[in-house]
C-alpha cells in the first residue's frame, strides 16, 4: 500500500509538471511566432526545461516539497512570460533572479534543517537586520515617495524584503520561548524604520504577520484585539499625518475624480481588467504596456487583460493552494517554533498577495507591495523563494519526524 | 507573422490557456486533498506520532482516574482546560499551568507559568527557575497542583545518561516488578495489565540488540 | 501545541476568506461595471482597435441609418440635418463630446470586441477587414424630430432649453430622447464648444431638476399607503398661505385658492397646500419609503444607459422642508428619464420597467448577437393603487391643470409641474409634464421639461403642449413605434 501511494504521488506530480511545461512551451511559442524572434523559440525550450529541472529533478537531490515547487515555478515562469511579452529585457533579468532565488531557497531549506535551536542565529539577526533596514535611510534613493531601495553598483536591492525573513524567524523563536521583549523590541524597531522610510505597505504586512503570530502562539483574544485596534488607530493617525496617505485613500474611493493624474494607475488597471473579459484579449494582444507599473504592482491587471478573469481566478487559487500547503505543514510541525515560523512565512505570502490584488481591484487602497513570484524585482522574487524555502524546510523536518515515528512503531513489534 | 493571423491565433489560444490553468489548479487541489487523506491514514496507523511518551496518573482527582495514561507530545501546554495538550481537570491546576518541551539528549523541560506550583521529583519549580531546573526523564514524577504524574518515555528515544531515581516517598508506591531503576541506558518497560496484542508498542520488552541510541 | 494548531487553522481560514472576498468583489465589479470601465473614453484599447476595425452601423427601430463608417474610415451621420440634431445626444459624435452616448457606451459591440473566435477566423479566411456589429436601437428617429420641433412651435417654449423622453411603458423600450440645445455632429465648430448653453450635455439623462408638482404622484402614493382614509382627508384651501414654521410660507401657484379639497381634487388642480399637509402627516419615513419605491436614491446601473441618480433627502431638516418636499421642492431632484419611468410605472399597473435602448445587435456575418428583452426594474406599488393614481392622472388631463395635453382620440393621463429653483444665483422656473397614454395598443409614456419659463407661464401651458404633440404623433404613427 505504501508503494502505491508513493506511486500515486509521483504520478500526480508528473501530471501537474507536464501541464505546467505544456503551458509555457505553447505560450512562448505563440509569442515567438509574433515576430519570429529567436529568443522566443529559445525560451519556449528553455523555460519548460528549467521547470522540469526545478520540479522533477530538484526533489530527488534535495529535501523539497514538489507541490510548492510546482506552483512557485509556475508563478515565476508566468512572470517571465508576461515580462517577455511586454518588455523582454526585464524578462532576462527576471530569469537571472530566478536562478538566484532557487539557490536562496535551497539555502533556506538547509538553514531550517541544520539550525535546530537558532539561539545564536536569532540573537545575531536582530541587530544585523535592523542595521540592514536602516541602510536605505542613510544611503538610499527615493522612488515613488518611498525611500526603501539601495543601489549596489547597478543592482537595486530592497532590504525590507529580506528583513521579512528575519522578522519571521525572530518573532517565532522568541514567542515560542515565551520571551516577550526580544521580538517586541525588534518588531517595533522594524516598524519604526519602515515608517521613516515611508514604506507603509510593508509596515502593514510586518505588523499584521507579527500580530497574527502572537495570536497563534498565545491564544489571547483580548490582547490581539487590542493590538488590532492599536493598528487601526495608527492607520488613522497615519492618514491624518501623511499627505500622500490621504491622497491614496481619496483615489481609492473615487479614482475617476482625478483620472488623469492621481487616479491614473487604478483607472488604467480597472480598464485593463474589464477589457479582458472572461478569457482575455489573447496573449500578445491588447495594450498591457499602457497600464502603469505593469511589471511590478499591476502585473495582475496584465494577467487579467491577457488571459482573462477565469485565469486570474486560477492564479488566485494557486496562491490559496500555497497557503493551504503552508498551513498544513505548520500544523504538522513538531515544535512550536517551527510551526510558528512556517505559519509566519505562509501568512506573509498570503497577506502580501491579498494586499496587492486588493489594491488592483480597488477593494483596498493601493500600497507599495509586489505580487510574490510574479512581479518583476530581484529582492521580491528571492525573498518569496526564501519564504517557500522556510516552509519546505519545516516540511522536510516533519517528514523526518514522521519516518522516525514509523521506525519507532516498527521497533515496538507492531507494523502499521 | 501578419497581425491579423496572429490575432486570430492568439484569440483561439486563450481557451487553451484557460483550460490549462483550470487543469493545473484542479490537480493541485487534488494533490492537497490526497495528501490530507494520506496524513489521516498515517495518523491512524501511528496514533502516537509526535509523542514522546505517556504520563501515568498516580494521583488525580474525581475527574482524573488513577492509572490513566495521558500521551505526552514533544512540546505543549499542561493545564486544566480541555484544549491543553495534557489536560488535568484537577483542583489546584490552573487553566494553563505549565509549558513543557522535550529536548533530545536531555529530557522533558518544564516551565511553570506565573503563580503555578509544580515540582519535579520533589524539587519545587517556579516561574523564575531558569535553565538549571531539573528535567523529567523516564520514571520521573511530576507534581502539578493536586495531581501526581509519572513519565514513561517511549523506546528508541535518546535516553539521558544520568537518569535519577526518585527520592521522595510516593503516596502509592508502584508495585515491585513494575518499575526497575534505569541502568547505563538500559531501559526496561513495565508490563501492562491488558491482554497482549492490544498493548501499545512501547510496552513490549526491548530486543537485546539494536540499541536505543539513534 | 494543540491550541496553536487550532489557531493556525483559524488563520488559514482567515486567509481563505480574504481570497474569497477578492474573487467575489472582483467578479461583481467586472460584471456590474465592466462595460462602463471599458467604454470609458480613457481606454486606450478602444483607440487602438479603431485603427483595425470598421465600426458597425447604428440604425433606428425602423431601419433609418443614423451612423456609419464611410470608405475613408471616418464616422459619418447620414441622416438629414434635422434628424441628426435631434438624435445627437442619443447617438453621440465621433469626437466623443457627448458622454455615454451610444457611440461610446456601446463600443464593445460597435468595434467588434464581442466577435467570437470562429467569427474572427471566418473573417480572416474570407479576407475581409474586420467589422464591428450593427446596432438597431429602439428609438424612432421621426419621433425625436417631432419632439424637438414641438418645442419651436409654441410661443413660450421656442428657443428654450429642456429635454424630452418617450418610453414604451409595457416593454421599457426607449422611443425618444432629446435634449436642447442641440448641435450638428457633422459640424462641430468652436462656437458650439463655447456655447454657454452647453449643447454637449445630455439633459435627459444627466441633468437633475427639482420635479415640482410632478412629485405629487409620489406624495399621493405615500399618503394612500400610510394615512388611513387618505381620500377622505380634506383641507380648506381658502387661506392664501400655510405656515409650517421655518419662516417660509407655502402658497399655491399664482396665489390660487381651491376651496375645500380632498386628495383627488387637490391632485387634479395641483394644490400645494394639500400636498404639503399630506407630506407632513405621512411623515418623513413614509415619504422616503414611497420615494425609494419609485427609485429615488437608487444607484442606477442600467445595462444600456447611464442615468444620473435621483435623490430624496434621507432626513428632513425641518417641518418646512418636509412639507415642501411634498410638492417636489426643497432638495428633491430627478432626471427627466426617471420621471418618465415613474409615469410608465403608474401606467404599467405599478411595475417599473428598465429603460433599454438596444433592440438588436447583429454581427457582420449576419448572426444575431442580442435581441430585445424586457427587464422589470422595480415593482413600485400594487395594481389597485396604480389604478387609483391613473384615475387621478386622467382627471388632471380631462379637467385639471393638464387640459392642454389632451388628445381626443387617446386616453391621456398626466401631471403638470412648475418648479422653482435658482441657477447661478438667479431664480429660474422649470415647467414639467409627465404622462402616458393608457390605451394598450399605443402604450407610450413621456416626460417633458422646459427650462426657464417666462413670467406667467407654467408647466400646464408650456410642457403640456409639447406633450400633446408627441402623443398625437404617436397616435397617428403607431406602426412606427410599436411592432405590429
Amino acid at each position: 500500500m505504501k508503494a502505491s501511494t508513493a506511486d500515486q504521488t509521483r504520478r500526480a506530480g508528473r501530471a501537474l509538471c507536464s501541464a505546467v511545461m505544456l503551458f509555457f512551451s505553447t505560450a512562448f511559442l505563440l509569442l515567438a511566432l509574433k515576430d519570429y524572434a529567436w529568443q522566443g523559440f529559445a525560451l519556449a525550450v528553455a523555460v519548460p526545461a528549467m521547470i522540469w529541472l526545478g520540479v522533477s529533478l530538484l526533489p530527488h537531490l534535495f529535501p523539497a516539497d514538489r507541490l510548492l515547487l510546482s506552483l512557485a515555478n509556475f508563478l515565476c515562469a508566468l512572470g517571465i512570460l508576461l515580462l517577455y511579452d511586454t518588455n523582454p529585457d526585464l524578462a532576462y533579468h527576471q530569469a537571472m533572479y530566478y536562478g538566484v532565488g532557487l539557490v536562496a531557497m535551497l539555502a533556506c531549506i538547509y538553514a531550517v534543517r541544520l539550525l535546530r535551536q537558532w539561539r545564536m542565529a536569532a540573537a545575531l539577526l536582530i541587530p544585523f537586520s535592523l542595521a540592514l533596514l536602516a541602510l536605505p535611510l542613510l544611503f538610499g534613493s527615493e522612488i515613488n515617495g518611498a525611500k526603501n531601495w539601495i543601489y549596489i553598483g547597478s543592482v537595486s536591492f530592497q532590504p525590507s524584503e529580506f528583513v521579512k525573513l528575519s522578522l519571521i524567524v525572530i518573532v517565532s523563536r522568541y514567542m515560542s520561548r515565551r520571551r516577550f521583549f526580544p521580538w517586541f523590541i525588534f518588531a517595533v524597531g522594524c516598524l519604526g524604520l519602515l515608517m521613516l522610510q515611508k514604506d507603509l505597505g510593508t509596515a502593514l504586512l510586518y505588523y499584521a504577520v507579527t500580530l497574527l503570530l502572537y495570536f497563534a502562539s498565545s491564544g489571547n483574544w483580548l490582547l490581539t484585539l487590542l493590538g488590532l485596534s492599536g493598528g487601526a488607530g495608527a492607520a488613522v493617525l497615519g492618514y491624518r499625518m501623511f499627505a500622500h496617505v490621504k491622497k491614496r485613500v481619496a483615489i481609492w474611493l473615487n479614482p475617476w475624480a482625478d483620472y488623469d493624474r492621481a487616479g491614473y494607475q487604478i483607472v488604467q488597471g480597472l480598464m485593463a481588467i474589464a477589457s479582458g473579459g472572461l478569457f482575455g484579449v489573447g496573449l500578445g494582444l491588447g495594450s498591457p504596456t499602457t497600464i502603469p507599473i505593469y511589471h511590478t504592482d499591476f502585473i495582475f491587471a496584465v494577467i487579467c487583460e491577457q488571459f482573462g478573469w477565469i485565469f486570474g481566478l486560477c492564479v488566485l487559487a494557486m496562491y490559496v493552494a500555497i497557503v493551504w500547503r503552508g498551513a498544513t505543514t505548520a500544523m504538522a510541525a513538531r515544535t512550536g517554533f517551527h510551526g510558528l515560523m512556517c505559519m509566519g512565512a505562509t501568512l506573509m505570502l498570503g497577506l502580501q498577495t491579498f494586499v496587492i490584488i486588493g489594491g488592483v481591484l480597488k477593494l483596498i487602497p493601493l500600497t507599495g507591495v509586489t505580487m510574490p513570484f510574479v512581479s518583476y524585482g530581484g529582492s521580491s522574487l528571492v525573498s518569496s523563494m526564501c519564504l517557500i524555502g522556510l516552509i519546505q524546510g519545516v516540511a522536510s523536518l516533519n517528514e523526518e519526524h514522521l519516518q522516525e515515528d514509523a521506525r519507532l512503531a516498527e521497533y515496538g513489534g507492531e507494523i502499521g | 507573422m501578419p497581425g491579423e493571423i496572429y490575432s486570430v491565433l492568439s484569440t483561439g489560444m486563450r481557451y487553451w490557456f484557460a483550460l490549462l490553468g483550470v487543469l493545473i489548479v484542479w490537480r493541485s487541489f487534488h494533490w492537497l486533498r490526497r495528501d490530507r487523506k494520506e496524513t489521516h491514514r498515517r495518523l491512524k496507523r501511528l496514533p502516537d506520532a509526535g509523542n514522546i511518551g505517556v504520563f501515568r496518573v498516580l494521583a488525580g482527582g474525581p475527574q482524573l482516574a488513577e492509572g490513566e495514561e495521558l500521551p505526552v507530545p514533544r512540546e505543549g501546554v499542561l493545564g486544566s482546560v480541555r484544549t491543553c495538550d495534557i489536560a488535568l481537570p484537577v483542583s489546584e491546576v490552573r487553566k494553563r499551568h505549565l509549558d513543557f518541551f522535550y529536548v533530545d539528549g536531555q529530557g522533558l523541560h518544564v516551565q511553570p507559568r506565573r503563580g503555578c506550583a509544580c515540582s519535579v521529583d520533589g524539587v519545587e519549580l517556579t516561574h523564575r527557575s531558569g535553565r538549571q531546573s531539573p528535567l523529567l526523564t523516564h520514571g520521573s514524577i511530576l507534581q502539578a497542583g493536586d495531581a501526581l504524574l509519572r513519565l514513561y518515555l517511549f523506546e528508541g528515544l535518546e535516553v539521558p545518561r544520568s537518569a535519577r531515581l526518585m527520592s521522595v516517598e510516593l503516596p502509592d508506591p508502584p508495585s515491585a516488578g513494575e518499575l526497575a531503576a534505569p541502568q547505563n541506558g538500559n531501559v526496561q518497560t513495565p508490563n501492562g495489565n491488558a491482554a497482549p496484542g492490544s498493548l501499545p508498542y512501547w510496552a513490549y520488552p526491548v530486543p537485546p540488540q539494536g540499541g536505543e541510541q539513534r | 501545541m494543540k491550541r496553536q494548531r487550532m489557531k493556525f487553522k483559524l488563520l488559514a481560514l482567515l486567509i481563505f476568506s480574504l481570497f474569497l472576498l477578492l474573487a467575489l468583489y472582483g467578479g461583481y465589479s467586472v460584471i456590474t461595471y465592466g462595460n462602463r470601465w471599458f467604454s470609458s473614453s480613457r481606454n486606450p484599447r478602444v483607440r487602438a482597435q479603431k485603427e483595425n476595425v470598421t465600426a458597425g452601423n447604428i440604425l433606428d427601430r425602423n431601419g433609418v441609418l443614423l451612423a456609419t463608417t464611410n470608405e475613408e474610415g471616418e464616422r459619418i451621420y447620414p441622416a438629414d440635418e434635422t434628424t441628426r440634431k435631434a438624435m445627437v445626444h442619443l447617438i453621440g459624435d465621433s469626437q466623443g463630446q457627448v458622454s455615454n452616448s451610444v457611440e461610446s457606451f456601446q463600443t464593445s459591440y460597435l468595434y467588434g470586441f464581442q466577435t467570437s473566435f470562429p467569427e474572427q477566423l471566418a473573417a480572416l479566411i474570407r479576407g475581409d477587414r474586420r467589422r464591428g456589429d450593427d446596432l438597431t436601437l429602439t428609438v424612432c428617429a421621426p419621433l425625436c424630430v417631432e419632439a424637438q420641433q414641438a418645442f419651436d412651435r409654441y410661443e413660450h417654449t421656442m428657443g428654450k432649453r429642456g429635454a424630452c423622453v418617450v418610453m414604451n411603458w409595457k416593454t421599457g423600450e426607449l422611443l425618444a430622447e432629446i435634449s436642447l440645445p442641440e448641435f450638428d455632429p457633422m459640424a462641430i465648430t468652436g462656437a458650439v464648444k463655447q456655447d454657454e448653453g452647453q449643447p454637449f450635455w445630455n439633459r435627459a439623462t444627466q441633468s437633475v431638476y427639482p420635479p415640482g408638482s410632478t412629485f405629487k404622484v409620489v406624495t399621493a402614493l405615500a399618503a394612500l399607503s400610510s394615512i388611513e382614509d387618505a381620500e377622505e382627508q380634506w383641507i380648506d384651501c381658502t387661506e392664501a398661505v400655510l405656515d409650517f414654521g421655518g419662516g417660509q410660507l407655502i402658497s399655491d401657484y399664482g396665489g390660487e385658492h381651491h376651496g375645500v379639497v380632498h386628495l383627488r381634487e387637490a391632485f387634479i388642480h395641483s394644490c400645494n397646500k394639500m400636498f404639503a399637509t399630506l407630506a407632513v402627516n405621512a411623515g418623513q419615513e413614509n415619504m422616503l419609503r414611497a420615494a425609494a419605491a419609485f427609485g429615488f436614491n437608487d444607484n442606477f446601473l442600467f445595462r444600456d444607459l447611464v442615468v444620473e441618480n435621483s435623490s430624496f433627502p434621507e432626513k428632513a431638516d425641518s417641518r418646512y422642508t418636509l412639507a415642501a418636499s411634498g410638492f417636489g421642492q426643497s432638495s428633491v431632484t430627478a432626471t427627466p428619464m426617471h420621471m418618465c419611468m415613474i409615469a410608465a410605472a403608474v401606467a404599467n399597473r405599478g411595475v417599473m420597467m428598465e429603460p433599454r435602448l438596444l433592440r438588436s445587435v447583429v454581427s457582420p456575418g449576419g448572426t444575431g448577437r442580442l435581441s430585445y428583452t424586457e427587464n422589470i426594474y422595480r415593482t413600485v406599488m400594487t395594481e389597485t393603487l396604480a389604478s387609483k393614481l391613473k384615475d387621478y392622472m386622467r382627471q388632471v388631463v380631462a379637467e385639471g391643470t393638464g387640459r392642454r395635453a389632451d388628445v381626443s382620440t387617446m386616453y391621456i393621463c398626466g401631471k403638470t409641474g412648475t418648479a422653482d429653483s435658482t441657477s447661478k444665483g438667479e431664480p429660474i422656473t422649470y415647467g414639467w409634464f409627465i404622462g402616458f397614454n393608457a390605451q394598450e395598443d399605443v402604450p407610450v409614456a413621456l416626460c417633458v421639461v422646459v427650462e426657464d419659463l417666462d413670467e406667467g407661464t407654467a408647466g400646464g401651458n408650456t410642457a403640456a403642449f409639447i406633450a400633446r404633440d408627441v402623443f398625437a404623433w404617436c397616435g397617428r404613427n403607431t406602426e412606427l413605434i410599436i411592432p405590429q
